[in-house]
């Protein structure tokens, strides 16, 4: 229950910072290389025994809601939907299965720094590819689109492995 | 059925996945409008090829009715065009020949009898002295190819008969057209149908195999530059300084049909002044 309520309020936050702050980032010439999707943290840290389906549809409503703000509709849906039918792979690719046992909640703390930094990076690269895909619809430049990809890669990671940081020390402080 | 619903069971995940994501881009193509616009593009786009395909292959199908079609078209332009030649038969077109400020007009005509086979072939053209063909000069007739020859004394009421340039006494000065030497055009007993000979260019002469070989214009007859044909052979005549140059006519005589009456309006002015005699069909050139 408890982790339903944590949930749910990282969700909204993430969704608001998303929408509200991040998206606002400008970095002048080099932003088209460069947009965070902070908010894909919601969908990495789901548990790792959610069931499937229901993966895929919070996954489906972050996205959602994340359009409904940026007049986007369906192309963050359709990356997080991707990225949530992934996510197992991705978990399957970096580690065995015995390694998540009694490590439910995918954290940087529980499952290690390096562990964490690929994960989110995959992930990242993932989702940030399938959305600068469907933005772009033609595929004609798919080499700008890769670029961007990364980039926007990169920067969602560091901004992912910073966000563990401040989030357990802010937890170790105050519990 | 058990077995239908263990697969859906088994492969629940992925069917989730592509429902949700068969709803995100109805989403995204209903409420976006550039990716509306892409998407009914490029199905345009791809139903056009798929339909362009079709028609590729389908098309040498009907190449038949094609062809059937396209002669029917054909046939019927050609009476367009033709037939309103027959209406404005007996209209002289103005032509001014801008350099020697000679003014010509051309009086389209059309072969109703042609021979090419004998040693004095004539061409005969419907055409006459009703449509403005005086039966006392002597005029150049050409085809649309090139010169054809000269119309002959005392033309009827709706024919004239022309001398063929495929004549054993036809003679026509022509001019190389590169170097603007003068030689002598004639039709000689070597000659077949599509040949002449040109006597009189000088050895000197700069010839190659395809030059062209043109009236002169001198008698104002025709004007300069009527193609007559081209070099075909060239070889020196042994004791003189001439060449003898083979021309391979431009006018195929065998299937003419359309050609145009040459009258000079102003020959009679030259003719005055030059008060040359000359017989029957011999103009001197």
């Amino acid at each position: 229950m408890r982790n339903i309520l944590i949930h749910s309020l990282r969700f909204v936050f993430l969704v608001l910072l998303q929408t509200l702050v991040l998206h606002n980032i400008d970095l002048g010439d080099y932003s088209p290389y460069f947009n965070s999707f902070l908010y894909i943290l919601f969908i990495l840290m789901l548990p790792y025994d959610i069931p499937s389906w229901l993966i895929l549809i919070l996954s489906f409503m972050i996205g959602l809601c994340v359009d409904l703000f940026l007049g986007t509709i369906g192309m963050h849906a359709s990356a997080c939907v991707l990225l949530a039918f992934l996510r197992p792979t991705i978990m399957k690719m970096l580690a065995s299965r015995d390694e998540y046992e009694f490590r439910n909640q995918p954290n940087i703390y529980i499952m290690g720094f390096s562990w964490f930094l690929y994960y989110s990076f995959f992930a990242a690269l993932v989702h940030h590819l399938w959305f600068y895909m469907i933005e772009d619809f033609r595929l004609i430049e798919l080499h700008i689109i890769f670029l961007k990809a990364l980039g926007s890669a990169l920067f969602t990671t560091v901004l992912i492995i910073a966000s563990q940081y401040l989030m357990y020390r802010a937890k170790k402080e105050n519990g | 059925m058990q077995n239908l619903i263990a697969l859906l069971k088994r492969y629940s995940t992925f069917l989730y996945f592509i429902i949700l994501q068969i709803l995100c881009f109805i989403l995204l193509i209903s409420n976006n409008n550039f990716h509306k616009t892409k998407y009914w593009n490029s199905s345009n786009s791809v139903i056009g090829w798929i339909q362009e395909t079709q028609t590729n292959v389908t098309e040498y199908l009907y190449l038949q009715q094609e062809n059937t079609r396209l002669l029917d078209e054909n046939s019927r332009l050609k009476e367009i065009v033709f037939g309103k030649q027959d209406v404005t038969k007996g209209d002289w077109l103005k032509m001014i020949d801008k350099v020697r400020q000679v003014k010509y007009d051309y009086l389209p005509a059309r072969v109703v009898a042609n021979t090419t086979q004998f040693k004095k072939n004539y061409i005969t053209l419907d055409v006459g002295t009703i449509d403005g063909v005086n039966p006392e000069e002597l005029l150049g007739v050409v085809g649309p190819e090139g010169v054809v020859g000269f119309t002959k004394r005392g033309g009827s009421k709706h024919y004239t008969q022309v001398v063929s340039l495929l004549h054993s006494k036809f003679i026509l000065s022509a001019v190389h057209a590169k170097s603007g030497q003068q030689g002598i055009l004639k039709w000689e007993s070597g000659d077949n149908r599509f040949t002449a000979t040109v006597h009189e260019f000088p050895k000197y002469l700069d010839i190659e195999l395809g030059d062209l070989i043109v009236t002169s214009g001198n008698t104002g007859r025709f004007p300069r530059g009527e193609l007559i044909g081209e070099v075909s052979n060239f070889e020196e005549i042994p004791g003189t300084n001439f060449y003898k140059v083979k021309v391979k006519l431009a006018t195929d005589f065998n299937s003419l049909y359309h050609v145009s009456v040459i009258r000079n309006t102003e020959i009679l002015e030259i003719q005055s002044l030059e008060q040359v005699a000359e017989p029957d069909f011999k103009p001197i050139q």
